[in-house]
């Protein structure tokens, strides 16, 4: 089975634009100073080369210094504000979470840098995302102390 | 099986569902994948809260933990908690007894480690005293191994050279309650929180730090709409879910209480009746000595603490204050909830007797869900230190070093020659230390804590610590930490489910933990160190028959029921708490005076209404409420006038911002057990330093950019986290972090009343590194 | 065999127990007035039977289908 669905980063057209535009410079994955981008290899070889993001292992911090170094117009060159990337939307499993248990966590909402808009806690204590301003970036995947992450990132579809 | 799948297809289809809606389901128990061969009931290794939680045992090994449903904490446990079977098998676990020779960790027997130990002590004691010798435990030793320890030292050794971790967590909340109200230990309990309407919570961050406390809370915001007040000058969570967020330069909140006292008074809102019956009012003398005043005087007190003066010092908006004050007074019930926020103060004591102040101006005090309530830091620090009288100027269950009839009580209970037990109080942790750092003490054993990385104004200490020539002993599970790295000898301890003991949590309630594995390696229990090392130092020093005498005991049973004695004329008085009854509740609270007292004891103090059997023995004249505890001024509780005063570090030209520091959901304190857990650490992996957006823009600081953080002690660099959560010109960093030591940077000024230091506030300055 | 997990909005305690009684409904969880259950049917055709049965009760305001599990084994 190989992957098909992909974290892209900030900026990215949809996606079936991008797997057009991207000619696979690599530049931005050299240019992430946090080392967040990869390139598709075997796990998918129809799409070598192009950038994608594994949140659980480095989520994209939002410094925003790809897309102006993308010299296609894959990644949408004059996005500098954070809040308005859309990579995707977190998803809660309410089965695996731990608030959604009884026992009590915030780690997804103390680290999301859209702080307290794009996930809030309800009194309840549970974390809900507003996919309103949800930028995907996947932090919340990344620090989730449940294995496997009980929030995860579902890429934009076209 | 054909039923089985039905049943089956039936359950997921009703799974799928809730998880769609975020429907609350739970599985029946034969469904739910947990394989464990036996549970056994026993409470949480980490915070004050005290959740009472079921240890799963497989093949001799933990499993699982799971919250107790019969305990207060009703099932709920949090993220750490969650994660306790996996601190057990940690790769540093200790495993043997360690010795340092020429700079290298040799391990070596425990028959040899036990030896050195006793040579070492038995050498300074005989050249220089007693009080060349010192002891430093923890709020998380059980009680037993602190009663011993404080057995030896104070009793057997007469050095009061024996202080406790609390000393730096709670002895503020401590001494704030023994000058409010007489004696230690809050009036209410946890069950207050289902009476209460209105919380006011002041320096405390529970949403971290007691997260299964707060939400018993946040349910009662929803089901009965109450009130929660949050004062704090950081936006957490806790402040997030309330109704009313008083946010103040840090240190200012004295004017902050004694401006809603001074609207309390002047509209009115007091209970006269109450203040009549049950207050004296009292202020410190020129000569520094308590002196009774009236109420006409506190009104004047008051005066010059208005809203506006209380807004100009605090940053404080006066709006709030004073309707904060009107909540406070006229709700039903209000319960207040402080944490380190008050006691890591140069005021600390007298920032409790504010807090204390308002319940007894209100009369919102000893009827359910009206008290004054303190959170405690560690899972013991009541129980084991502030009850047992593990710090240096106190003798067991309320009794004080410096008074001469505690001292001959406890030397015949103990069965010690007249005079052994030292009159002066001894040295407090940051002067242990002082004293250890200069040479004065030749030796100290520190137990089940890890001063290396929570004192404050550390570079100094730990320098100390590090001499050649005195001999430090760390008990410790973990080794390498930042204290055991020090060391001269360490020894393997028994960790949580591996030892038994008693725990006693922030409400009163005492809570037996049986041992349900053996110990890692050679690691053995505390108890069972320091009752080989007592009976071997005094056989050294020629005193063998003291040694049998005063430590006769077999099992921590044993000791167990020397304490229930030793309380019984006190007003701790839990003789009625048997090992037996501890092994089947779920917690008792003391006062349990006899074996047949109903469970789960007294939920309330003070009031003889509501349940305290100790009223009648102590002021039998009492209609309901007595403050016993004090019958120096005739039973009644006291309103301190307290000058408002900032802290001993405010910032300044050079130093501009205010360094706080606190607490993350996901580890506790100095992390030798948390960062153990890999699903923590993900979720908490590194220190970073909070900073408000509009600092953060004037400085060109952005999310993740290293960050210099300087004091006039030391300096740090961290990694910055712009966040509106605290208030401009404060910046927060979780002291957590081995690897990170932020202690390096905060002040060693203490308070006089409490010696606890001033932790929450240093003055730094912070630039892009 | 077909298995319907639904969220019924309802008003009232006494439709609580007329949907309590209900032979192809079994319940799960309750939450104000929301109840989350699991509906059985032997093959699609009998929904229309169940809809009225569900709409003749009093205090019965309205059905979502939030998850559904087919059994095989036992279409006939």
């Amino acid at each position: 089975m190989f992957k098909t669905k992909f974290l892209r980063p900030p900026g990215a057209v949809k996606e079936s634009e991008f797997v057009k535009k991207c000619i696979r410079c690599g530049k931005c994955q050299q240019i992430c100073p946090y080392n967040s981008i990869v390139l598709t290899s075997w796990e998918n070889p129809f799409y070598f080369g192009l950038p994608y993001i594994i949140a659980r292992k480095k989520p994209c911090y939002l410094c925003m210094k790809c897309p102006p170094v993308c010299p296609s117009g894959a990644l949408d060159r004059t996005l500098v504000d954070k809040n308005k990337v859309k990579m995707g939307i977190a998803r809660i499993n309410r089965d695996t979470c731990w608030a959604y248990q009884g026992s009590f966590c915030r780690a997804c909402f103390m680290n999301c840098p859209i702080f307290d808009k794009a996930l809030k806690m309800t009194d309840e204590l549970l974390p809900v995302v507003i996919e309103k301003y949800c930028v995907g970036c996947g932090i919340c995947e990344n620090v989730c102390p449940v294995e496997p992450s009980a929030i995860i990132v579902e890429p934009l579809k076209d | 099986m054909k039923c089985d799948r039905r049943e089956f297809l039936k359950w997921s289809a009703a799974l799928t569902a809730a998880s769609v809606v975020g429907f609350e389901l739970s599985l029946p128990e034969n469904l739910q994948a947990v394989d464990v061969d036996k549970w056994i009931k026993s409470v949480c290794r980490y915070c004050g809260a005290g959740c009472g939680l079921y240890i799963g045992v497989k093949g001799g090994k933990v499993v699982a933990v799971k919250g107790d449903d019969k305990n207060w904490n009703r099932g709920y446990i949090c993220v750490k908690g969650s994660y306790l079977p996996k601190i057990l098998d940690a790769p540093d676990r200790l495993k043997y007894p360690m010795v340092r020779e020429g700079g290298k960790w040799k391990r070596i027997t425990w028959e040899e480690a036990m030896n050195l130990m006793v040579s070492k002590f038995a050498e300074a004691i005989k050249k220089y005293g007693p009080h060349s010798v010192g002891f430093y435990g923890s709020g998380q030793s059980y009680s037993e191994e602190s009663y011993l320890a404080n057995k030896l030292f104070k009793g057997a050794l007469g050095t009061n050279n024996i202080d406790g971790n609390p000393r730096l967590c709670m002895a503020s909340a401590a001494v704030g309650y023994v000058t409010s109200f007489g004696k230690d230990e809050p009036m209410g309990s946890y069950d207050d929180i289902y009476y209460a309407d209105c919380f006011f919570i002041i320096g405390s961050n529970m949403s971290e730090a007691h997260p299964v406390i707060f939400r018993l809370i946040m349910e009662q915001k929803r089901k009965r709409k109450v009130k929660i007040i949050v004062a704090d000058p950081r936006k957490t969570l806790t402040v997030r879910n309330a109704d009313l967020h008083l946010d103040f330069i840090p240190g200012m909140d004295l004017y902050i209480l004694n401006a809603m006292a001074h609207v309390i008074v002047k509209e009115k809102l007091y209970n006269k009746d109450f203040i009549d019956k049950h207050v004296v009012f009292k202020k410190l003398g020129p000569d520094n000595k308590p002196q009774k005043v009236n109420f006409e005087e506190y009104v004047k007190f008051l005066e010059e603490y208005t809203p506006e003066l209380a807004e100009q010092k605090s940053g404080c908006p006066k709006e709030k204050i004073i309707q904060a004050a009107r909540w406070f007074a006229t709700s039903k019930a209000t319960m207040s909830f402080w944490c380190m926020g008050l006691n890591q103060r140069t005021k600390g004591v007298w920032v409790n007797n504010l807090v204390n102040n308002l319940h007894l101006l209100t009369g919102q005090i000893c009827r359910p869900g009206a008290t004054p309530f303190s959170l405690t830091g560690q899972p013991n620090a009541c129980g084991g230190i502030r009850d047992v009288g593990l710090l240096s100027h106190l003798l067991p269950y309320g009794r004080l070093v410096a008074n001469d009839q505690h001292r001959a009580e406890m030397e015949e209970f103990w069965g010690l020659p007249k005079g052994r037990i030292h009159p002066k109080p001894g040295l407090t942790a940051v002067e242990l230390f002082r004293k250890f750092a200069e040479g004065e003490i030749k030796c100290l054993w520190v137990v089940c804590t890890n001063p290396g990385q929570s004192l404050p104004n550390l570079e100094k200490y730990r320098k100390g610590m590090a001499r050649e020539d005195t001999f430090l002993v760390v008990s410790e599970a973990y080794h390498p930490s930042r204290t055991s790295e020090l060391a001269d000898l360490v020894l393997p301890a028994a960790l949580w489910c591996e030892k038994e003991g008693t725990y006693g949590q922030s409400e009163r309630r005492y809570q037996y933990l049986p041992q349900v594995i053996k110990p890692l390696g050679e690691a053995k229990s505390d108890f069972e160190v320091i009752l080989t090392f007592a009976r071997k130092l005094l056989t050294a020093l020629g005193r063998a028959d003291e040694a049998k005498r005063l430590f006769p005991y077999k099992t921590t049973e044993d000791v167990w029921n020397e304490m229930r004695a030793c309380s019984r004329n006190t007003v701790y008085n839990f003789w009625g708490m048997t090992r037996a009854r501890l092994i089947k509740e779920h917690g008792m609270l003391w006062p349990v005076p006899t074996e047949d007292y109903p469970a789960p004891g007294t939920l309330r103090r003070y009031t003889a209404k509501y349940g305290d059997p100790l009223v009648k023995k102590y002021d039998p004249k009492a209609e309901d409420i007595s403050f016993y505890g004090n019958p120096a001024d005739g039973n009644r509780a006291v309103i301190w006038l307290r000058p408002a005063v900032g802290p001993a570090e405010p910032a300044d030209k050079d130093y501009p911002f205010i360094l706080t520091t606190g607490r993350l959901i996901e580890h506790w304190h100095t992390g030798t057990m948390t960062m153990k857990v890999p699903e923590l650490m993900r979720a908490a992996p590194r220190a970073f330093v909070e900073i408000n957006p509009k600092d953060a823009q004037k400085l060109g600081i952005k999310t993740g950019d290293m960050v210099r953080i300087t004091s006039r002690r030391g300096s740090i660099v961290l990694p910055a986290k712009v966040v509106d959560i605290p208030r401009p010109g404060v910046v927060f960093v979780p002291f957590h972090y081995p690897d990170k030591l932020i202690n390096i940077l905060v002040t060693d000024a203490f308070d006089p009343m409490s010696k606890q230091p001033e932790f929450k506030i240093s003055a730094v300055r912070i630039e892009k590194a | 065999m077909f298995y319907i997990g639904v969220l019924i909005d309802i008003e009232g305690e006494e439709a609580e127990k007329a949907l309590s009684s209900l032979s192809f409904l079994k319940i799960y969880g309750k939450k104000e007035n929301q109840l989350l259950g699991v509906i059985e049917l032997k093959d699609l055709q009998e929904w229309k039977a169940v809809e009225e049965a569900l709409t003749e009760i009093k205090g019965f305001l309205g059905l979502s289908i939030l998850s559904s599990f087919q059994d095989n084994s036992d279409t006939s």
